[in-house]
């Protein structure tokens, strides 16, 4: 199966950005596509690319029920086919993904619930962060937010993890990030760690082994990759070989948690 | 050793800006960059100046060596490139296809192994001056280049430019200085005007793009005019690089003494916006 996607221009995606401000509800209800029939003066799209397989599907998937991100990844990977870096590093595409073939998947994984707190802020100011971050924002702060990219992002930090393993078994690392999202959420925010496939197999290689009672909380993850980045601030990590590696994950591993 | 704030490490490390050595002691990089778009590659060519001696001994006995941390902004390629062992210079080649747009390169030292280090000419705060060091440990570092370098994929025009402050200049002012082996095409002026050019910027873009990057690009390219065509081909691989396909889609290459330079600029500046005739009609 072979189709069309859409991809946003810069026009069409600033208009995103003013709708999921004044009118973060539409992503919601995924009525973004009827809502800019309405802005008939802009330019809405730059190009399209092509997809290698059925992306619906995704959309059905999750409706029935709750599903697991490494199948989803799949399904997307296999959809969009090979991405260059530079195309699968642009918000455009992303975006383009989100609100339109995928607007149903992104409004039922990600479902806004609203916690009155002073850093949410009132409703609508919260409701447009979490469309801006699920649905619009691409960077290294809300890539493990963005509903497709994190999916990608998946399946190519498994695919770069098993490249560097000693024993590479992609749908192996696959489902062990899948059920260790403190794990590859905290990768996806830190660049210095995502651009070392070595230290990430070793960091899945011990926990692999340890189970994922380490890094089970999401603040003891957190601690554990902002002990490595800031080793790696004073040392170069990248000339570690593989023994020198796995002392400096289980020197820096905590405790089991509770 | 006292505790000092403006330390960053528990030993000695050559870097500006610091006093962990004595005041004439310097480490520089020189950074030339390089686009073969026949082979698909960045080049960089990078050479180290190091001035403390304890440093520079430990590269030639090979217990230190001459590195770079390549960090791309926009896809997260990062690769650390290292000398030869014992080599003062760095040649590398990167494939095109990891990066995009902008690129960052951290130049530094680093220690190859462990070793111990013996420092000389450090600041008499430190109190010896033998250090263990650990492998990827730094002896020394300099200040990161950035560029921009265009492949092929759309790059804006205005990341061709780059704005810096220079009180020395009258309001308004702008002075260009167009370095052939600087990817960027600089334009100074004085702390106010740039305040002002970033904000017009920021909420008036086509605005801006009328008012300050296009003056600068007609210079630019008339710069290049006035080249002999061949010396003109060896220096233009700095800026020139990242203008090189979108002069050549719109046809404008090469340039001539006879092109309409406003019209080529404007070309340039509309065509990553989408912007038609900015000030055509009111030249």
């Amino acid at each position: 199966m072979r189709s069309e996607l859409k991809i946003l221009s810069e026009e069409g995606y600033k208009h995103l950005l003013d709708l999921a401000g004044t009118k973060p509800e539409i992503f919601l209800r995924g009525e973004v596509e009827s809502e800019l029939a309405k802005a008939d003066n802009i330019a809405l799209w730059s190009s399209e690319r092509p997809l290698f397989g059925p992306i619906d599907e995704l959309n059905d998937i999750v409706e029935s029920g709750p599903g697991m991100d490494y199948q989803h990844s799949k399904i997307l990977c296999v959809a969009l086919g090979e991405l260059k870096p530079a195309e699968y590093s642009d918000p455009l595409l992303w975006a383009s993904l989100n609100c339109f073939p995928l607007s149903r998947y992104t409004a039922v994984r990600w479902k806004f619930t609203y916690r009155r707190s002073k850093k949410r802020g009132n409703r609508k100011v919260s409701m447009s962060n979490f469309v801006l971050s699920h649905w619009l924002k691409y960077d290294s702060d809300s890539r493990r937010a963005n509903a497709s990219a994190r999916l990608f992002w998946l399946n190519e930090l498994a695919g770069r993890i098993a490249s560097a393993s000693q024993s590479p078994d992609i749908d192996r690392v696959l489902k062990l990030l899948s059920g260790n999202v403190n794990v590859y959420h905290q990768m996806l925010s830190r660049p210095y760690i995502m651009a070392n496939p070595m230290l990430m197999a070793k960091v899945c290689e011990i926990i692999g082994k340890a189970g994922n009672e380490h890094l089970k909380q999401t603040k003891s993850a957190s601690d554990f990759f902002s002990e490595i980045n800031t080793r790696g601030g004073a040392q170069a990590l990248d000339l570690m070989n593989d023994d020198e590696l796995g002392s400096l994950v289980n020197e820096l591993l905590p405790p089991k948690d509770r | 050793m006292r505790y000092s704030s403006k330390r960053n490490y528990l030993y000695p490390v050559l870097r500006p800006y610091s006093n962990d050595y004595v005041d004439d002691i310097e480490f520089k990089t020189k950074m030339v960059p390089d686009v073969d778009y026949q082979n698909n590659i960045l080049i960089l060519s990078l050479e180290y100046e190091i001035s403390a001696s304890s440093v520079k001994r430990c590269v030639q006995s090979k217990d230190a060596v001459c590195a770079a941390m390549l960090y791309c902004r926009t896809t997260n390629f990062r690769t650390l490139l290292k000398a030869e062992p014992g080599d003062s210079s760095l040649k590398s080649e990167v494939p095109l296809d990891r990066i995009c747009n902008q690129i960052e390169v951290h130049p530094f030292v680093i220690a190859d192994h462990d070793f111990e280090y013996c420092a000389e000419d450090i600041h008499e705060e430190y109190s010896v001056n033998e250090y263990r060091l650990s492998k990827g440990q730094p002896l020394a570092t300099d200040q990161m280049w950035a560029f921009s370098i265009d492949i092929g994929d759309p790059v804006p025009t205005k990341s061709i430019f780059r704005f810096g402050k220079d009180p020395q200049l009258c309001p308004g002012q702008l002075k260009l200085d167009l370095n052939p082996s600087n990817i960027y095409i600089d334009i100074n002026a004085n702390p106010e005007t740039i305040h002002m050019i970033k904000s017009w910027r920021d909420h008036y873009l086509k605005m801006a793009m009328v008012s300050f990057y296009i003056g600068p690009l007609i210079e630019a390219l008339r710069a290049l005019i006035d080249e002999d065509e061949e010396i003109l081909n060896e220096q233009a691989r700095g800026w020139m690089s990242t203008m090189r396909s979108k002069l050549s889609e719109l046809g404008r290459l090469p340039l001539t003494s006879d092109t309409d330079l406003f019209e080529v600029a404007q070309e340039l500046l509309e065509n990553p916006y989408g912007y038609v005739n900015i000030c055509k009609e009111n030249r």
